[in-house]
C-alpha cells in the first residue's frame, strides 16, 4: 500500500477527532467566533498536510528546499506516535488545567466557610 | 453609597485584603499600622488571606478579635489568596477593596488615599504605582517591572505603569466582574486585563514604595519568578483567543 495513504489512513482519526471537538465547542458555546475559527483553520491546515503530503513533497523535492528521503513505513509510525503523544499530552494538560482551577475554587469556598463563624461573631 | 433616611450618605463598607504567606515577622505590625489609622472606619473589615503560611502568620491573625483570618489549607499563590480576599469582601458586601501586601511594602495613609481618589473619580479599579514615583525603588525591580510592563502590553494589550503592584483598589462594580484564574504573580497583569475586557475604568495613582531588607528578599525569586509569570500570561493569552 502507498505509504502516504497509510500516513493519511492512521493520522485522519486525529482530524476527524479535532473537527468533531471545534463542532462540539460551537454548539456548547464554550468558543466564540475568533476561537472555532482558529482551531478549523489549524485542523483544516493539518487534514491538507495529510491530503497534499506527496505533493508537496515533491514540490520540496523538485525545488531543492529539502534533500530528504522518501516517506518510509518507520517514518508513518513515527510521525504517528509523535502525533499520538501530542494528542494526550494536550488532553492531559486541558484536564490538569481543569483541576487545578477546581481545586482553587474548593480551597478558596472552604476558606471563607470556615472563617464565616468569626465574621458573624464581630460584624453581625 | 447608601443615603441614610436622614437623606445623608451613609459611608462605605470598605474590606482592606492581605494576603499573607509566611510574614510572621512583620504582620502584627503591618496589622498596628492599619488598625491605628485615623481613617479607619467602623465599616472597614480587615481581612487577612493566610496562604498556608508554615510558620506563625495564622496564630498571630487569629489572635487579633478585629482582624477576619481566612486561611487556606494549602498554599495556593499571591494571585489565589488576592481572589480568595476579594471574594469574602464580595460575599460581606464591602463597596470597596482595597488589597495590601503583607511585607510591609505600603503605606497605609497610601491605600487610604487612592480609596478616596477612586470615590472622587469613580474609578472601578485604581491601581497604586510605584514606578511614577521611583524613590527608593531598586533599580533592579525598577528594570524588572518595566520590562513585566512591556510583556504584559505584548502579550496582553495593556498599557499601565506598575502592573506589578498589590495596592489596588476595587470598587463594588470590580469586585462583582472581575474574574481572573492565576493563582501566582501573573494575576496582577491578567487582573488587569481582565479588567480591561470587562469595560471597567481603570486608573493609577502614585505611592511610595517602602522596600526594606525583609521586603527585598520576599516577593518573586527574579528570574523564575519572571517565567512564570511569563508562562502563565502566555497559557491564558493563549486560551482567552482560543475561547473569544
Amino acid at each position: 500500500m502507498n505509504k502516504y495513504v497509510l500516513l493519511f489512513i492512521f493520522n485522519i482519526p486525529f482530524v476527524l477527532y479535532g473537527f468533531t471537538k471545534t463542532y462540539i465547542y460551537w454548539e456548547t458555546k464554550r468558543a466564540g467566533r475568533l476561537g472555532i475559527f482558529l482551531r478549523v483553520i489549524f485542523w483544516l491546515v493539518v487534514l491538507l498536510g495529510l491530503i497534499f503530503a506527496s505533493p508537496i513533497y515533491n514540490f520540496l523535492i523538485s525545488n531543492r528546499i529539502t534533500n530528504s528521503p522518501a516517506l518510509s513505513l518507520a517514518d508513518v509510525v513515527l510521525v504517528t506516535g509523535v502525533n499520538f503523544n501530542l494528542f494526550i499530552i494536550v488532553r492531559l494538560y486541558g484536564r490538569v488545567d481543569k483541576l487545578e482551577t477546581q481545586f482553587t475554587k474548593l480551597v478558596q469556598k472552604q476558606a471563607i466557610e470556615k472563617s464565616v463563624t468569626k465574621i458573624n461573631q464581630y460584624w453581625f | 453609597m447608601v443615603k441614610t433616611k436622614k437623606g445623608k450618605v451613609a459611608a462605605p463598607s470598605i474590606a482592606i485584603v492581605i494576603p499573607a504567606y509566611n510574614e510572621a515577622s512583620v504582620i502584627d505590625k503591618v496589622l498596628d499600622d492599619i488598625l491605628s489609622h485615623t481613617k479607619l472606619g467602623k465599616k472597614t473589615k480587615v481581612i487577612v488571606v493566610n496562604d498556608g503560611s508554615s510558620d506563625a502568620t495564622s496564630s498571630r491573625v487569629h489572635a487579633r478579635k478585629k482582624v477576619i483570618c481566612i486561611d487556606h489549607i494549602v498554599n495556593m499563590g499571591a494571585g489565589a489568596a488576592t481572589r480568595t480576599g476579594l471574594a469574602a469582601a464580595r460575599e460581606l458586601g464591602c463597596d470597596y477593596a482595597i488589597t495590601i501586601d503583607a511585607d510591609g511594602q505600603h503605606k497605609v495613609s497610601d491605600a487610604f488615599r487612592l480609596l478616596k481618589v477612586a470615590q472622587k473619580q469613580n474609578v472601578d479599579l485604581l491601581i497604586g504605582s510605584r514606578l511614577q514615583d521611583r524613590e527608593g525603588m531598586p533599580k533592579i525591580k525598577v528594570v524588572g517591572n518595566l520590562f513585566l510592563n512591556f510583556v504584559s502590553y505584548l502579550l496582553l494589550g495593556i498599557v499601565v505603569s506598575d502592573s506589578q503592584s498589590g495596592l489596588r483598589i476595587c470598587n463594588r462594580k470590580a469586585l462583582e466582574t472581575i474574574s481572573y484564574y492565576s493563582n501566582g504573580y501573573a494575576f496582577c497583569s491578567e487582573m488587569i486585563w481582565r479588567a480591561q475586557n470587562a469595560g471597567l475604568v481603570i486608573s493609577e495613582a502614585p505611592i511610595a514604595a517602602i522596600y526594606t531588607t525583609y521586603s527585598k528578599a520576599k516577593g518573586q525569586k527574579n528570574v523564575a519568578g519572571f517565567f512564570a509569570i511569563l508562562s502563565s500570561l502566555v497559557k491564558h493569552r493563549v486560551s482567552g483567543l482560543l475561547n473569544e
